[in-house]
């Protein structure tokens, strides 16, 4: 990780709006009058002090909601010794010098919620060496040891002789320092600002309609695209009869682009219009008649099939376990393809130069994969692409597609002119990246006491990888399919799980909790399935399971203790719970669901409380809020989240027939944090995996049915 | 035939064709991407504007209709951003991606110039045409009883 300059810098002395310091040099030839234009410090590429007080922080990782932006600032204002007030935050592009090594294999890409554990000690270790250089000026200054002084609050101060100095009067004795290599990080008990409710940074921007997100860009002499996709997944343009639309009004182009016609146009809804007028056939292909019952159809008989991939961590023999406990419970699940459904339905805007070069602006996940996707459409190396990314308007694993990137550098290259792409909603659902559908088979062994001593599982789907990264793929077995179950926390004697690959045409890719929003469902309904079958209530069952791991049993404890769990509930509500762990998240949760059932039979989830140990919390209100939102989005999965598929396409297209939770449904969520150490935490995906099956556990109760489908559309219950 | 109106107090005209949504008028033709497109058919919020005062689904009011009629979008809400619901938004923290919130609040400013001081039912049946997809809606809701309390000469 490069966290510094060379010991040279680079000298950057510019007439205009400000003036960039040279690190470790000789400043003679700067023009530097005091009263003008400010001088930069930047020992760095990650942290900028400015002579007039301000201080800017450059951020690789996207902003979507989750507050990322704000979370880094903190920890290197904390480590810098900042003044709150005065720190300002940059999106970096994907320059070398922002990709993190170790974080998906050098791309610069937000998702796994692993922004703030990559960049915890990357980027306070750029703030400790800019903070030490301004101690050292200053201490150089006043001619004591620089051990003797402080940096907090935008000011050094020395202690014993109550000097101070701001670090706006630092910069330019700091910027003539050596960079330190190694500097002192703060302990966490030395921390001042991390760990604090602090204001998000984009609050104003985002109440008074200022923030851009990349469909909101405008650059001079832009057109608009609107571009519509061939419904089955993989078509392309056999034919299509522009003779009406070419003429239209601002009609500038009608482009034939990869799976897709588009027309470009001086207005968007010119653009629109036009693109009504135009007639396209699509080829056939051999998925032309693929349904979701199809699908769902093969993914039960694979639940059964001789031969499946088996997963790491089998333990013991399950065969044998299964044939001589004294109970078995076996029950199958299938679970379909989601959407994400963002705000902001997807867009990009591309600019090709003259020069065959081209500048991209959008909200994006990955602006690495962003570039290599335009390269390749235009068939330029990668680095003559540049890639700006903006705030985005829901991400969840959305943003990090192939075809927004495409169509807008080819019909920028068909027009010569920066093209803005805008996908319709309809668009978007249609040729989202969806959630797999997934089924799963689980069998569980009980001894005579009501042990369990066997867990049997088998998923089938044809999940991430194989559809995106299929080399990841060995012997059968996409890790994407086994997360969530493999690796299942409860100590079992006899545990295996093997998967079964259903491939198929359609795409699919990552989505909030990932594996975990399919496979935790299955385990934690299935679990306090097995529960009941041992007489046992679900807290109690699990707890004996995790009673390795003080952690979980702390979780679990505290919702309990929060939930009235104990507690006979109200008349008419019922409560279940699920339990989570996830290594990759370094996270346990538990989480308890109520819900009410009134006189004429319909539910209403009334509340929900998640208890949630990741470790340290930088933000504990931005922390919480991601909760919250993880909590609505598994109850949107629960309640009415279903993408069908027919004759090879999407059903779906918008918010009618894709309905999304409302105000008016949200429960009560009652959050509680633990922190449970000093690595940074996860929270923006972790409260989302136990929601589904904590309301089916309460549904449960409440029937005495056991759902083993979502969304509850299909359960025949009714919902509030 | 250019559509006159009057945008946020001030004269505005747009040169294009009357079935054009308002929304595209006023983020392609005028710039002011404040008001979002999320879903074109009414079905999400994002868009709301106030049309004479009272809130409007920009995705769906043709310009040709809003000639000589007042608009109002989340630019116009204030100078300087401190509308008392804008200051409630703030200080309650609501937005997270911040993608539906210029809709959220056009439509919550329209709730408490009809009804000040709003219940929970009322909030309810006034907002729930306005999604929102990170989950900020027990925000919303602590924000507009915040709002109520600020107009009402709160700090």
């Amino acid at each position: 990780m490069n966290t510094g300059l060379s010991r040279r810098g680079f000298l950057a002395c510019s007439a205009g709006a400000a003036t960039l310091l040279v690190v470790g040099a000789d400043l003679a030839g700067c023009a530097s009058s005091p009263g003008a234009s400010p001088l930069l410090f930047k020992p760095n590429v990650w942290v900028t002090v400015s002579s007039d007080g301000g201080v800017r922080v450059a951020i690789s990782q996207a902003e979507m909601g989750q507050g990322i932006t704000t979370g880094l600032s903190q920890a290197v204002a904390d480590e810098l010794g900042a003044d709150w007030q005065r720190i300002a935050f940059d999106f970096a592009d994907g320059a070398v010098e922002f990709i993190h090594p170790q974080l998906y294999k050098g791309e610069q890409i937000t998702g796994g919620s692993r922004s703030m554990g990559a960049f915890w000690v990357p980027m306070r270790t750029a703030a400790a060496a800019a903070r030490e250089m301004l101690v050292a000026a200053a201490a150089e200054r006043w001619r004591v040891p620089a051990t003797e002084c402080k940096a907090h609050d935008g000011i050094v101060t020395h202690a014993s002789t109550g000097r101070k100095m701001p670090f706006s009067d630092l910069v330019e004795r700091a910027a003539s320092l050596p960079v330190p290599a190694t500097p002192r990080l703060k302990t966490p008990a030395e921390f001042t600002l991390i760990g604090k409710s602090l204001p998000r940074l984009d609050a104003k921007l985002k109440a008074t309609g200022q923030a851009v997100f990349g469909i909101d860009v405008a650059r001079p002499g832009m057109l608009y695209a609107a571009v519509r996709h061939a419904p089955v997944y993989g078509a392309e343009v056999e034919s299509f009869d522009d003779s009406r639309s070419r003429g239209m009004p601002g009609v500038r182009a009608v482009v034939k682009l990869p799976g897709a016609i588009g027309v470009v146009a001086e207005h968007y809804w010119q653009a629109v219009k036009a693109l009504e007028s135009t007639t396209v056939r699509f080829t056939s292909t051999p998925n032309d008649r693929v349904s979701s019952d199809a699908v769902y159809a093969e993914q039960t008989t694979a639940l059964n099939a001789s031969h499946a991939a088996p997963a790491p961590g089998a333990v013991g023999d399950t065969v044998k376990g299964l044939a001589a406990a004294a109970k078995v419970v076996d029950a199958s699940f299938q679970l379909p393809f989601l959407a994400h459904a963002c705000m902001e339905p997807i867009s990009a805007t591309a600019e090709v130069k003259p020069d065959g070069s081209a500048e991209l602006w959008l909200s994006s996940q990955a602006p690495t994969w962003d570039a290599k996707f335009a390269a390749e459409a235009l068939g330029i190396a990668q680095d003559r692409v540049k890639v700006h990314h903006t705030y985005i308007g829901g991400g969840f694993g959305r943003r990090a597609g192939r075809e927004h990137v495409s169509e807008a550098v080819l019909c920028s290259k068909a027009v010569g002119r920066p093209v803005k792409v805008i996908w319709s909603r309809e668009e978007d659902i249609r040729n989202d990246q969806l959630r797999p559908a997934q089924a799963a088979r689980l069998r569980a062994g009980l001894d005579a006491q009501g042990r369990l001593t066997t867990l049997q599982m088998r998923a089938a789907s044809h999940n991430y990888f194989s559809h995106a990264r299929p080399t990841l793929v060995q012997n059968g077995l996409d890790f994407l399919g086994v997360i969530g179950l493999f690796d299942a926390p409860y100590q079992v004697p006899n545990r295996a799980m093997d998967y079964v690959a259903t491939p198929n045409h359609l795409r699919i890719g990552a989505w909030r909790g990932t594996s975990n929003s399919h496979n935790t469902f299955f385990l934690e309904a299935f679990i306090d399935e097995v529960a009941a079958a041992a007489g046992q209530d679900g807290y109690r069952f699990r707890r004996a399971l995790l009673a390795h791991d003080t952690r979980a049993v702390g979780v679990l404890d505290k919702a309990v203790e929060l939930s009235g769990w104990n507690a006979v509930p109200a008349a008419g509500r019922h409560r279940g719970m699920a339990f989570l762990q996830a290594a990759r998240w370094q996270t346990r949760v538990a989480e308890v669901v109520e819900v009410s059932r009134d006189a004429d039979g319909v539910f209403k989830v009334e509340r929900v409380v998640v208890v949630v140990d990741s470790g340290l919390v930088v933000n504990p209100k931005l922390a919480e809020q991601n909760l919250i939102g993880g909590v609505i989005f598994g109850l949107g999965a629960a309640l009415t989240g279903d993408i069908s598929v027919a004759n090879g396409s999407v059903v779906q297209s918008n918010f009618h027939d894709y309905p999304l939770p409302r105000l008016a449904q949200t429960p009560r969520i009652d959050v509680h944090i633990i922190q449970g150490d000093d690595k940074p935490g996860s929270f923006g995906e972790v409260s989302l995996p136990a929601l589904a099956p904590a309301l089916v556990n309460a549904l449960a109760a409440a029937t005495g049915t056991r759902i083993r489908t979502l969304p509850l559309t299909k359960s025949g219950l009714r919902f509030a | 035939m250019p559509t006159n109106f009057e945008l946020n107090g001030k004269r505005a005209s747009v040169d294009a064709d009357g079935d054009t949504p308002l929304l595209w008028a006023l983020r392609d033709h005028l710039g002011l991407t404040g008001t979002k497109f999320g879903c074109g058919a009414a079905l999400c919020g994002a868009c709301t504007v106030h049309l004479d005062g009272q809130a409007a689904r920009s995705c769906v009011t043709p310009l040709a209709s809003v000639s000589g009629r007042r608009v109002t979008t989340i630019e116009g809400l204030s100078k300087a951003g401190d509308h008392p619901v804008q200051r409630a938004w703030v200080q309650m923290e609501v937005s997270q991606c911040g993608y539906c919130q210029s809709g959220q609040i056009m439509q919550a400013v329209s709730l408490l110039a009809t009804q000040p001081h709003p219940t929970d039912a009322d909030i309810d049946a006034a907002m729930n045409g306005n999604l929102c997809r990170c989950g900020t809606y027990p925000h919303v809701r602590q924000a507009i009883h915040r709002a109520a309390a600020l107009a009402g000469g709160a700090k």
